[in-house]
């Protein structure tokens, strides 16, 4: 009751935070937002090479990829640290454009997955002892945050990152809890480590299992599509297909499978063999995308 | 190469013909003929269309499409009348009629969406393609005599073609999911119409055997230009060149009168 009382106004806290701070977001952009004058986070020059990638998100909304790095620091914590990175700790995402199809869709590969257009702002969260003062209510732990185009000059500059804090105490206050057994004195939230820890793909996805059960039971789509279903349930699954040509061995929450549709009007069934009536299946029954040229 | 063919027939016809003519021989009697002929057009009349265009998702590469058209060789059929009109000149007008089927083969490149300069391939070919071709001959028409029963009419002026060519408007196919390949699914076919103005050069022997009725060969070289826009699905212009006319190679009646 108490961890619920805790999460209710952790939830609480946050919306009024963006009901407060809504208006001046609007009228005076981040500028209004309290964030540091100085960049402390500074362009990690050469992270390509030394940075761990830790996963690929395709982000439907914004119609990007999010390819997020660690430094050795950050890649080095375990999912009982993540909520609480060392001192040290950097994590950035390359922001790419996509690929898309004349309807403004993200065009997929043949893993079912966005493809890259060009590499736009590289968004850096650093965290240091004493960092993250100047955001005021809006701290998130002790991270900064900057945004940086490619060439290192700024795509956001440090006084303008409020949103960066604005939005990640959001997101810890809907997930976390002063109880939560690995924050650290104050928020210190990333966000989808899941990705990381249990290997989720980071597709877009086709289906979820959730609460014993798969939604939609039935994936509708086109011959020879991947398509990508997450665990989304809070224990652990383990899906095989009924024919045997796939299993996927024990899945964390988080964790995802892909099935490669057959071809026209073929149906792949599989289940979980822990929870036995939870089935799902992929049916290959949606027209091919059809074109005509010239 | 048909021009000098022609031109040697007629020198040829210009050869048998002068000793006739020495005979004083009437090469043009009767006062109007009818010809009813089965030529052969034997030669090459294949056409193709290659297309060039920007793809609307990989602007900086270019969807390309290559059609070959088949020869649309083989038997037509010819029905003339001429008219003297002074001494051994005359008009006359033929009117031929050509309707084949073909074959036609296409390959489609489709820029990859998400590769560059690794387009995507469909290929293939479809038969059944009709031509139909139906040509008038308008001749300014010269006899010379070719020994007591026969003669040579040369002849010559506009031909006017009416054509009607089968062409594939568009390829439709499937793209595999990660652009992996394009699954051909049907060509579509658009008949396309049109009327040009070209030019004919031809040589008539004719071979008296009672006095209304007669045999002859006919050889006749005819050309046009036709531009024609089966038109499509993206949008873009269409310009196929085809030659109607050709070389025609035959045999039939004659009637005079």
């Amino acid at each position: 009751m108490k961890r619920m009382n805790g999460v209710w106004l952790a939830a609480l806290a946050s919306a009024t935070l963006i009901f407060v701070i809504e208006p001046r977001v609007h009228v005076g952009q981040t500028q209004t937002l309290p964030a540091p004058t100085v960049d402390n986070v500074r362009f990690p020059s050469g992270y390509q090479a030394s940075y761990t990638l830790l996963y690929t998100f395709d982000n439907y909304q914004n119609r990007q990829i999010r390819k997020v790095y660690g430094n050795p620091i950050a890649a080095s914590v375990t999912p009982g640290q993540v909520f609480n990175f060392p001192y040290g700790s950097i994590i950035l995402f390359e922001s790419y454009t996509v690929l898309e199809d004349a309807a403004g869709e993200p065009l997929l590969d043949r893993d079912g997955r966005f493809v890259p257009n060009a590499l736009t702002t590289i968004f850096v969260m650093r965290k240091e002892r004493g960092f993250g003062a100047d955001y005021k209510e809006l701290r998130n732990g002790e991270w900064e945050y900057v945004a940086y185009r490619p060439d290192g000059t700024y795509a956001t500059q440090p006084s303008g990152s409020g949103s960066c804090a604005l939005c990640h105490l959001t997101g810890g206050s809907l997930t976390l809890t002063p109880q939560s057994r690995n924050v650290g004195a104050q928020w210190d939230y990333v966000f989808r480590p899941d990705l990381y820890f249990s290997r989720g793909s980071g597709a877009v996805p086709d289906g979820v299992l959730q609460h014993y059960v798969f939604v939609p039971s039935t994936i509708h789509a086109r011959p020879g599509q991947t398509v990508t279903v997450y665990n989304s349930d809070q224990i652990l699954h383990r899906i095989v297909a009924d024919n045997g040509s796939f299993d996927t061995g024990i899945m964390a929450p988080g964790a995802s499978f892909t099935v490669k549709a057959g071809g026209d009007g073929t149906v792949i069934s599989y289940h979980c063999v822990i929870h036995t009536r939870v089935k799902g299946q992929v049916v290959a029954d949606l027209p091919p995308i059809r074109s005509r040229l010239p | 190469m048909m021009l000098k063919m022609f031109g040697c027939l007629i020198a040829c016809t210009f050869l048998v013909a002068a000793p006739a003519a020495a005979q004083e021989n009437r090469p043009w009697p009767e006062r109007i003929f009818v010809t009813i002929d089965v030529p052969f057009q034997p030669l090459n009349n294949d056409f193709s269309e290659s297309l060039s265009f920007a793809d609307t998702l990989r602007r900086t590469e270019n969807v390309t499409f290559v059609a070959g058209y088949e020869s649309a060789r083989g038997a037509l059929f010819d029905v003339g009348a001429g008219v003297r009109v002074a001494n051994n000149f005359g008009i006359g007008v033929i009117a031929s009629w050509l309707q084949r089927s073909s074959d036609a083969s296409f390959d489609l490149k489709v820029p990859n969406p998400l590769v560059a300069n690794r387009p995507l391939d469909v290929a293939g070919s479809v038969s059944g393609l009709d031509r139909k071709e139906l040509g008038i001959h308008i001749q300014g028409l010269y006899a010379l005599a070719l020994g007591k029963k026969g003669r040579v009419m040369l002849g010559g002026g506009p031909s006017v073609f009416t054509t009607k060519q089968d062409l594939v408007r568009s390829i439709e196919f499937d793209t595999l999911p990660g652009f992996t390949a394009l699954g051909f699914h049907q060509a579509l076919i658009e008949e396309v119409e049109r009327t040009v103005l070209g030019f004919n050069l031809g040589a008539d022997i004719t071979w008296r055997l009672a006095s209304h009725f007669g045999v002859g060969t006919v050889t006749r070289y005819s050309r046009a230009k036709a531009t024609l826009d089966p038109g499509a699905e993206s949008g873009v212009r269409r310009a196929i060149d085809m030659h109607p006319g050709g070389l025609h190679l035959g045999g039939g009646i004659r009637l005079l009168f």
